[in-house]
């Protein structure tokens, strides 16, 4: 970042673009990783082994590759290479995690991503290189989701994806279950009902006027929640505003709605607790939804029916906590990873928000897998949870999780072993970029500085 | 005719093979038989000494023992005492989600069972009995959206929904009515894209505009057209469920809203369902067969235990009758199976079985009232043919009643749903089985454990059986041993007793309560010890290491000391020794006398009733040939001859006295010397009346021995010469041991046990000869001539039985480790088990304590491994079927 903001002062705005592509590239974007551990998660760890590196794409992983004499070489002799962690559930990235409106399908995470975040400096200290940004929890409909690499200028350029998925919550933003699930299902059944028109070939009731991208998507939507429209007749007991003076957002929001109906974009289904886990899979059956599980903390309890699901489900960013039973106030140390495991229900984690909690444990990615193994997860398979796996689970596995010739080459240099509590991020590599180097990090030496008397 | 007999035949025939194939797919999987002494199906007559078969969750026959044929790998649960009823089936709840609900009075569209949470725990309801309810939403505004019938428990979730959309909900009573009549939205927070909502006005707020409303509603949602999708969807919702003709359950309470619900249900031909009313004129005219008519639902407006306060009848209004009046009347109008019964808050789920029995005031069976809250609720929920009823092919779902339904104190002893046992009472602390890898018992070792009941040992091995509230321990690799004997122990009074005693003192009157000493000192496995005082002789007393200390035996020996200069106490023990057995023998001469009394006393019994029974012949004789003289002089004088007949009927009477005087020779001894005089006037009182004139001769009174005078110091000699108990005596030197055996076994032929160390273990040959028991300790090991010398071993194989006491307070807990030391010393481990139960046991008489067998007391130790064994250790330890420690579980 730091070359960046230099480029920034120096150069005109017309050498921006292709001084941040080439800032620190030799000639044609070569680079080699030497002489580290391996650890490509797909196939078996190699102790000393090279990475070649060309414009961005993994060129070739072995032992014995020649190189290129134009390579810029990164020796990293007694260190470990690991394929970039990829955060499949996170709102750090944007300004705030959910609308106050709680049911606003047309947004898109995009437009409220921030570049330099504070987050996209966390990601890439701690060797996050892919981040799915999703609403928040505290919504009933919250937007869609985007996938984007933890490094780049503008938004544009660090898209991966941009309909990652629609965020839908099962925890009541207000009322309660019952008529949260009411006002869930009445959106569904619109988007359902225009389908089915649709396929009947007839004209949608709906504007059609879509939202261009990139366009001022903020005008205000006329209460999406809004009651349902009396019988007009004399003393017809309620009657509704009409609503829809602002037609473009509805007809956005009916789109993703539909698009998550036809299986075009996955659903992230936040449930709290386990009754919120047995109501989404009522949904998902009812509305042939594509879901991402997010947990909360007691859905532990539905981890039988989450099991023969047999998805990768995202448990809550607090993995150990205390439960007291209501009647024998008697406290129950819960480890979910471990109750996981036993019920067979695959699973990535969450971190809880960089920047307000740093100091906790949990808001580490490799703490969370560090966690895990604790628990009972063999360390293989958590390293796989916390790259391949989320990789996967949001349809990005073959750019990004491993390290395989052809993929992304977003890699994470570590000093040591991974999962081991002294063990730092060296360098982040994103798209064959170095994004962050720990001699240069001036936050941690900061921190790590002796005090001065 | 024809036809309807094939018919049945093939009804027969069907059904047969029905069950028989049941039958056959249960012997596949796990078949549970269930005993009861009665089974009140919930619909139908109850079962008297029935069974019931449960395969897979689903009932399978329910009969009595005679009808129904138990397959032979069946599981078998015995309730037998016990009362089997149907799952509690509640007909209306709201056990949804409690946050507040947004104050919209219209929102058919809100289903109950989306804030069910299945995950709760229901427990205190399961324990009640209640396996099913109906969830209505919560709120009490007109139109709140649709009930659902749910399962309390059960392991499939799946299965725990039995109806998502029962009913709609109405309610027409008074508290509707007053919904905000302006509904405001919420505010929360207001932004550009989330404007403040407007306000609007609402259904109802007066009754007649609620009816209304609801006409204008139901009218329109019968138009809707199911293809015509752009409709509200609160319409759309409504719609749907008139399409499907939905329930309509009607909160109502007086005859006119009564009747408002039963006109909107007409006209719209929806079936209803009428909850809470407290009017029954308008139910009497109806048809109840019709099927639109579902039922009536009615709540005790009283909750258990708790006062609530009646509202003041109104002038001029007929005063609410009470519900079980209403109830009758319903009856009585022929409702039939069409009525049931909710508690009235959720809270009250509690104590359904109570709150239903309130019906009984009414007049109604029992058999009514447990169908109003299981086959009636089920069936008018359309969920009957699953829950509600025990009969074949339905969940089982069933409750285990300790006595009758709505019988006071009969309690919920099980609940089960789909044949899983989801609770069950307390169980009773009177059986233990303990599973274990083997057991300790005097023929040897055996696999498995011991099943304990009302404190004794009621099973040992692998397959012992277990009552039904038996608790059950498992040490899968436990060695479970005889609750071990201190033979001389000072725990118990709380400190050493070092006092003169007199030999019939009772130590057992001394023992302490809830002494912190004794809970110490059985942790290492003792549960029988023995206590003396120092100063001897003194008496010792047999005792359990229970909290309340329990007496065995008050003595169950005489504890003396030889020692010191021998050959004064040679003199004095004798003295002392023949002091009581000229006592003794004394009252061994009275016991011989008076057994031979008592023989004479029979013989002389058995003559004088010969005697009595000539002698009443003969007076009778006389008088019938007197009242003969008689009859013959005149008719006149019959009427004296009769009274005279009946006189001597009268005069037999005294005579079959002396029957009942017998002196009660069963317990002679036992007599003190103060009642010596009474027992001598009882022969007086025996005496037979005088005979008046006879030729026989009366038989000789047999003469009763004297007793001798009753000396209470020496009562405990009485015992010991009569070889009940044992003498202790401590000899430390081996001259000192030469003289007991001399003085105690060959002079005085006693029971002998030496209480000595090193000395016993230099004499153990002439010990063994002389059939004496042998306590050694605490000291078990010392030197002889710079050798070690195990003393327990020595005397054991000399083949003397040894025992062992620890002559400490708080340390008898150690005393297994001290006798470990000397298995590790070379004491064979039977030996020293031997020594530490059973044998003293057997020696000192104590025929309750010391063994695992059938019929004794259950003291038992579980190790951790073999005992003694330096690395087992003690994981619990029972007296008296109770676990007096356990050790705590890492």
């Amino acid at each position: 970042m730091m070359n960046h903001f230099r480029t920034f002062r120096t150069g005109t705005i017309l050498l921006l673009g292709l001084a941040s592509t080439a800032a620190h590239l030799h000639a044609d974007g070569l680079l080699a990783i030497q002489g580290a551990r391996i650890i490509p998660i797909v196939g078996e760890p190699m102790a000393v082994g090279t990475i070649l590196i060309r414009d961005g794409k993994i060129e070739a992983v072995g032992k014995d590759i020649v190189l290129p004499g134009e390579a810029k070489v990164i020796d990293a002799t007694g260190k470990v290479v690991m394929p970039g962690f990829v955060d499949a559930h996170n709102a750090g990235a944007m300004t705030s995690a959910n609308e106050r409106n709680e049911l606003v399908p047309f947004l898109s995470v995009v437009d409220s991503i921030d570049p330099v975040a504070p987050y996209f400096d966390e990601c890439r200290r701690n060797g996050i290189t892919t981040s799915a940004v999703v609403p928040g929890n505290s919504t009933l409909i919250g937007g869609q989701a985007a996938i984007v690499k933890t490094a780049g200028q503008y938004v544009n350029d660090m898209l991966l994806k941009r309909e990652a998925g629609l965020k839908i919550s099962l925890r009541p933003a207000s009322g309660n279950r019952m008529s949260q699930l009411v006002k869930l299902r009445r959106e569904l059944d619109k988007a359902k009902k225009a389908i089915e028109k649709e396929a009947k070939g007839e004209k949608p009731d709906v504007p059609t006027e879509v939202r261009k991208e990139g366009e001022e998507a903020a005008k205000p939507a006329d209460k999406p929640e809004g009651g349902p429209e009396e019988p007009k007749e004399e003393g017809s007991p309620q009657r509704q505003p009409e609503g829809g003076n602002d037609a473009a957002s509805q007809a956005a929001g009916l789109e993703a709605l539909k698009k998550a109906i036809k299986g075009e974009q996955p659903v992230y289904i936040y449930c709290e607790t386990g009754m919120d886990v047995t109501a989404a899979i009522q949904l998902i059956s009812d509305y042939s939804l594509k879901p991402i599980f997010v947990l909360g903390p007691s859905c532990y309890k539905a981890a039988d029916l989450l099991a023969k699901r047999n998805e990768t489900v995202i448990l809550d960013p607090g993995l150990v906590f205390w439960e007291t039973n209501p009647r024998t106030r008697e406290d129950k140390k819960i480890i979910l990873p471990q109750l996981y495991l036993a019920a067979k229900v695959p699973f990535i984690f969450q971190t809880e928000g960089f920047g307000t909690r740093t100091s906790l444990g949990s808001s580490f990615f490799w703490f969370q897998a560090a966690t895990a193994v604790k628990y009972g997860m063999s360390e293989k398979e958590a390293l796989e949870a916390i790259t391949l796996m989320p990789a996967k689970r949001i349809g990005i596995a073959n750019l990004v999780g491993s390290i395989e010739v052809g993929k992304d080459a977003d890699l994470v240099i570590l000093s040591g072993e991974p999962l081991n509590i002294s063990t730092w991020v060296e360098q982040t590599i994103v798209d064959g970029k170095v994004v962050y180097e720990r001699s240069k990090d001036e936050k941690i030496k900061r921190l790590l500085a002796p005090v001065a008397e | 005719m024809k036809s309807s007999f094939w018919k049945i035949g093939c009804a027969l025939a069907i059904a047969f093979v029905s069950e028989t194939l049941l039958l056959r797919q249960a012997s596949a999987q796990q078949v549970d038989v269930y005993f009861a002494s009665q089974i009140w199906p919930g619909s139908g007559p109850v079962i008297n000494d029935a069974v019931m078969i449960v395969t897979d969750g689903k009932i399978i026959s329910v009969g009595t023992r005679a009808a129904v044929q138990v397959p032979a790998n069946a599981k078998r649960h015995d309730y037998s005492g016990a009362t089997l009823i149907p799952g509690l089936v509640v007909a209306q709840t709201t056990l949804v989600e409690s946050n507040a609900a947004v104050s919209l009075s219209l929102t058919p569209e809100v289903r109950a069972v989306d804030g069910f949470d299945l995950f709760r725990e229901f427990d205190k309801y399961i324990e009640a009995g209640v396996t099913t309810v109906q969830l209505s939403p919560g709120s009490s505004l007109l139109m709140p959206g649709q009930g659902a019938v749910v399962k309390l428990g059960g392991k499939d979730l799946e299965q725990r929904v039995l109806s998502d959309s029962e009913s709609l909900r109405i309610v027409l009573t008074r508290e509707a009515m007053a919904p905000p009549t302006v509904y405001e939205p919420p505010i929360g927070a207001v932004s550009v894209d989330r404007p403040l909502e407007p306000t609007r006005p609402q259904l109802a707020s007066s009754f007649a505009e609620a009816i209304v409303g609801l006409d204008v509603l139901f009218t329109e949602a019968k138009k809707l057209d199911a293809r015509f999708t752009d409709a509200d969807p609160m319409m759309v919702a409504l719609s749907k469920l008139v399409m499907e003709k939905r329930t309509l359950r009607f909160s109502v309470e007086n005859n006119y809203e009564v009747r408002a619900a039963l006109a909107i249900a007409h006209k719209f031909e929806l079936p209803w369902l009428l909850v809470d009313p407290t009017e029954t004129a308008e139910l009497k005219g109806i048809d109840w067969r019709s099927a639109a008519a579902i039922g009536v639902v009615l709540s005790p407006e009283m909750r258990a235990g708790r006062i609530v306060n009646p509202t003041v009848p109104i002038l001029d209004r007929k005063p609410i009758e009470d519900v079980w009046v209403r109830a009758k009347t319903l009856v009585d109008a022929g409702i039939g199976s069409k009525l049931a019964m909710r508690p009235p808050t959720d809270a009250d789920l509690t104590d359904i079985l109570f709150l239903a029995s309130l019906f009984q005031r009414g007049g109604l069976s029992t058999q009514q009232i447990l169908s109003m809250v299981t086959s009636n609720p089920a069936s008018m929920m359309g969920v009957g043919d699953r829950v509600g009823a025990l009969k074949p092919s339905a969940d089982a779902d069933f409750v285990v009643l300790s006595g009758k339904p709505f019988e006071p104190g009969s309690r919920v002893l099980a609940t089960y749903i789909e044949g899983r046992s989801v609770f069950e009472s307390d169980t009773d602390s009177k059986s233990t089985v303990i599973e274990a890898a083997s057991v300790y018992t005097p023929q040897g070792i055996v696999p498995g454990g011991v099943a304990v009941r009302n404190g004794k040992i009621r099973g040992i091995g692998r397959s012992v059986s277990s009552s039904r509230n038996a608790a059950i321990k498992r040490y899968p690799d436990g060695v479970v041993v005889p609750g071990l004997l201190d033979c001389a122990t000072n725990v118990g009074l709380g400190g050493n007793l070092a006092e003169t005693l007199p030999l019939n003192a009772k130590l057992g009157d001394l023992l302490a309560r809830d002494n912190d000493q004794v809970r110490l000192a059985r942790q290492g496995g003792i549960t029988t010890g023995l206590i003396s005082s120092s100063r001897l002789p003194s008496p010792v007393l047999a005792f359990k290491l229970t909290d309340a200390p329990r007496v065995i035996q008050d003595p169950v020996a005489v504890r003396f000391n030889v020692g010191g200069n021998l050959t004064t106490t040679e003199d004095s023990t004798r003295r002392l020794l023949r002091t009581g057995k000229a006592y003794a023998d004394a009252w061994t001469k009275y016991d011989a006398e008076f057994a031979a009394y008592e023989i004479k006393w029979k013989e002389y019994d058995a003559a004088k009733k010969q005697f009595d029974a000539a002698k009443a012949a003969e007076v009778k004789a006389a008088e019938v040939k007197a009242a003969e003289a008689k009859a013959a002089d005149a008719k006149a004088v019959e009427v004296k001859a009769a009274e005279a007949k009946k006189s001597p009927e009268g005069k037999t009477e005294p005579e079959s006295k002396p029957d009942e005087a017998k002196p009660d020779a069963n317990k002679p001894t036992e007599t003190k010397p103060s009642d010596s005089k009474t027992a001598e006037t009882k022969p007086d009182e025996a005496k037979p009346p005088e005979p008046t004139k006879s030729t026989l001769v009366e038989p000789k009174k047999p003469d009763e021995p004297k007793k001798p005078p009753m000396t209470e110091p020496l009562e405990p000699y009485r015992a010991l010469f009569a070889k009940k108990i044992v003498a202790m005596v401590e000899a430390n030197e081996t001259k000192a041991i030469e003289l007991t055996l001399k003085l105690f076994r060959t002079e005085f032929d006693l029971t002998t046990a030496i209480v000595s160390g090193k000395a016993a273990a230099e004499t153990a040959e002439l010990l063994a000869k002389n059939g004496v028991l042998v306590v050694t300790g605490p000291l078990l090991i010392g030197e002889d001539d710079g050798q070690v010398l195990n003393f327990p071993a020595e005397i054991s194989a000399a083949g003397a039985p040894v025992a062992f006491q620890s002559q400490t307070t708080t340390g008898t807990s150690k005393l297994p480790d001290v006798v470990a030391y000397a298995v590790y010393r070379g004491l064979g481990f039977e030996d020293a088990l031997r020594g530490m139960s059973f044998g003293p046991a057997k020696f000192l008489k104590l025929t309750t304590v010391g063994s695992i067998e059938l019929g004794k007391d259950a003291d038992l130790v579980v190790w951790s491994g073999p005992p003694f064994e330096l690395s087992s250790e003690v994981l619990a330890v029972m007296i008296d079927g109770n676990w007096v420690y356990e050790k705590e579980s890492k």
